[in-house]
């Protein structure tokens, strides 16, 4: 008898608690926006495979500009100082994962703003969904030229990264054509990131009469570079372009030390712009260029910044030397239209974001309007504190051949160091 | 016509219940100050109800594991791309539907018509390397041939979404009804049941194990359109996403496969639980909750929850007739 009525009970059990669970989760739920708080929502990979962003890429940077704003009591809404609440969901890199999140963030939890989610990818998927709730999205990691012409019809998203064409790649190939360099090899990752950094570059290249000697798609899950190092090789570049992410980036750099390549110049995608990078590979990474930049010689309100998030990012090996210092002077810039606006409404504060200057840690911050002004917003270049950037003796220099620049542009590089 | 045949309780159950469940579904998007958040969680149990209630068509009745869902899924997202895109639709929306479901039917009626002479497990790997392979093939063409990589489609609103959603399960609770009650629907379940011995009763195993595959990822491709419109963001991994093929299954395993209702509650169970898995406090644990549930489910539910609350039924049933009986 008794087995019989284990039989049942414990699935009953079982179903009861899972009832009851989910009653007390929802139940735990964030409450909606009262009037004395400003409530920003994010959909983020936090457990999935691009959760390293959580520790150094935009999280750490709205985290600690939320805990600053409210040590100051708030930001000054009209008058009124409201504290700022995020609401932070995990999509672990799903992009229907992250469109649901957003939805639930605008329609349940009635968030007044949205951080941007991780990567470019995410990005494209959530940019839309944000833009038909009406909420206004302050971009982080990503941004796309194919983002470009969609941005014209999304007043809501602001996208703060720059990117291949927007500048990095005409100013790289703008600083090898100074130097004379004639020849390129491109290897770039088969994903929207790599797509689109491959065919910038051969554009690029295109108007400067640098010949593109071979572009050639590797998968994420690459594990031997051999092959395409020793073609490379033999026909001798004299730029080798590695649009990659970082497990790949750092697989490249190991192949070409271990079958000594050395062209005279090497560029690197996302991973090279970490401290990490630094930490791997020392003396041999001097004269790598990289996707970026910014550095604490850039400007005295940057060294200040650089002093403030290493110890939040866990030290010196996850600096951002690409976009953390965009990032926060976005949160500075947003925080400062919502002042000028007095009030949450979102529009009126686009009307600020169409139309002002504020002053934040990168200096001048303003949004280049997209759709002839009636669009979303991108970065304009005046505003980076630099493009690109090459390792030289342990510092990211920002190299581009303006005012930003830290340090001349080293070309050719040295060869790598023999071990 | 005598009406004193007619079992009004059955017919209650058959048609009363799911006409009853329509109607509540037809009025959700006008359901108060919850309306807003319910319409797209709502758009997600529907989603999830038509995979598996399409999942299960075909595999609950032959026993053959399917892991194509994706693939046909996948090719919805697709026709949405090429014919339904931001910059200007080609085509109304429903022809995109159509679309989406015809081009998946062709694809599964001749992958069927390759594979489902495989068993076991041999089925479930090629239908698994289906969705791999789309992936990659897809992937390449965009990137190495296109040169580009994701595909944005035009936005449609909650209502549409969720009113296609709901055509959609109408038609897939008609079709896996009509199969179930048909002489198709007898002819699978003895292929489930020995294979062999329905070919020798002259039942045509191949052309029918073809032809229900082909329908059930009709159903599929169909969904994927809508999904898209909704996710508006089409690229290789969001369209073959191979979570979209063992999702379905496990819902419909873990709700039952014995009867239509099972994969419908199983997937709104776990959708539910999903949600507020992901999103709640508890968001951190979600997948050591899950995947406990999961446990539970296949060493206590074997018959899933459709299973648990007949073995229920049955028991009050016998209490009450040996209370009666003892009466």
């Amino acid at each position: 008898m008794l087995k019989k009525v284990l039989k049942f009970t414990v699935p009953l059990a079982l179903c009861l608690i899972l009832v009851l669970a989910s009653i007390l989760v929802a139940g735990c739920g964030p409450a909606g926006t009262t009037a004395t708080e400003i409530v920003i929502g994010a959909t983020r990979d936090i457990t999935g495979p691009q959760a390293g962003f959580q520790t150094y890429g935009t999280a750490p940077v709205y985290k600690m500009w939320i805990e600053e704003v409210n040590a100051a009591g708030g930001i000054d809404v009209g008058g009124k100082k409201l504290k700022v609440r995020l609401i932070e969901y995990d999509d672990a890199s799903d992009t229907s994962v992250a469109v649901k999140n957003i939805e639930k963030l605008c329609t349940q939890d009635k968030v007044n703003f949205l951080f941007g989610p991780t990567g470019t990818a995410m990005l494209f998927a959530v940019a839309p969904i944000a833009n038909k709730y009406k909420t206004l999205m302050l971009g982080s990691e990503g941004g796309a030229t194919t983002m470009e012409p969609l941005l014209a019809n999304m007043p809501y998203v602001y996208s703060v990264l720059n990117y291949s064409n927007h500048f990095q790649l005409p100013v790289f190939c703008d600083l090898i054509a100074a130097k004379g360099a004639k020849t390129v090899y491109i290897c770039f990752m088969n994903d929207l990131h790599g797509a689109e950094y491959n065919l910038t570059m051969q554009s690029e290249c295109g108007l400067r009469g640098i010949q593109v000697l071979e572009a050639k798609s590797i998968p994420v899950t690459i594990a031997d570079m051999d092959p395409i190092i020793n073609e490379a090789k033999s026909l001798n570049p004299d730029v080798f372009c590695m649009f990659a992410y970082p497990n790949q980036n750092i697989l490249f750099m190991q192949t070409a030390m271990s079958l000594n390549f050395n062209p005279k110049c090497v560029i690197v995608g996302p991973g090279c712009n970490f401290g990490f990078f630094n930490l791997m590979f020392g003396a041999a990474l001097n004269g790598v260029c990289g996707e970026g930049a910014w550095n604490a010689k850039s400007s005295p309100a940057a060294a200040a910044y650089a002093q403030k998030i290493e110890p939040l990012v866990g030290g010196a090996g996850n600096m951002d030397w690409w976009g953390s210092i965009v990032y926060y002077a976005e949160y500075q810039y947003f925080a400062q239209a919502v002042t000028k606006a007095g009030t949450l409404d979102t529009d009126a504060i686009l009307k600020v974001f169409r139309t002002e200057h504020f002053q934040t840690v990168v200096g001048d911050f303003y949004w280049s309007v997209q759709g002839n002004g009636t669009g979303g917003g991108l970065l304009p270049q005046a505003c980076y504190v630099g493009q690109i950037g090459q390792w030289q003796n342990g510092i990211f220099e920002v190299v581009d051949n303006d005012s930003h620049n830290t340090a001349s542009f080293i070309y050719p590089k040295a060869p790598w160091p023999q071990s | 016509m005598n009406l004193s045949n007619i079992s009004w309780r059955k017919l209650g159950l058959n048609a009363g219940v799911p006409l009853v469940i329509l109607i509540a579904l037809i009025f959700v998007p006008f359901y108060g100050s919850w309306a807003d958040y319910g319409i797209t969680l709502f758009s997600l149990f529907l989603v999830y109800i038509i995979l598996a209630v399409a999942w299960a068509m075909f595999t609950g009745s032959t026993g053959y594991l399917s892991l194509a869902t994706a693939a046909f899924y996948g090719i919805g997202f697709y026709a949405a791309a090429l014919l339904y895109p931001a910059e200007g639709a080609l085509v109304p929306l429903f022809v995109v539907v159509l679309v989406g479901a015809a081009v998946s039917f062709v694809l599964a009626f001749i992958v069927g018509a390759i594979t489902l002479r495989l068993k076991g497990i041999y089925f479930a790997m090629f239908t698994l390397g289906l969705v791999l392979l789309m992936y990659q093939v897809v992937n390449y063409w965009l990137i190495s041939v296109l040169g580009i990589r994701g595909i944005v489609v035009a936005l449609e609103s909650n209502e549409v979404i969720y009113y296609y959603l709901v055509g959609i399960l109408v038609v897939s609770i008609l079709v896996a009804y009509f199969i179930k009650r048909s002489k198709w629907g007898l002819a699978l379940r003895s292929i489930g049941d020995n294979e062999e011995a329905a070919a020798h009763t002259g039942v045509n195993v191949t052309m029918i194990k073809i032809l229900v595959f082909a329908i059930s990822a009709a159903l599929m491709g169909a969904v994927g359109v809508i999904v898209a419109t909704k996710t508006t963001y089409v690229d290789a991994n969001t369209a073959f996403n191979p979570m979209i093929s063992f999702s379905p299954a496990l819902m419909a395993i873990f709700g039952g496969m014995g009867n239509l209702y099972g994969p419908a509650i199983g997937a709104t169970i776990f959708t539910y639980i999903q949600e507020i898995l992901q999103t709640g406090s508890l968001k951190n644990y979600y997948m050591l909750i899950f995947g406990l549930i999961l446990i539970a489910t296949i060493l206590y539910l074997p018959s899933g929850m459709m299973g648990l609350i007949q073995n229920l039924w049955n028991r009050i049933k016998g209490a009450r007739r040996r209370a009666l009986t003892r009466g």
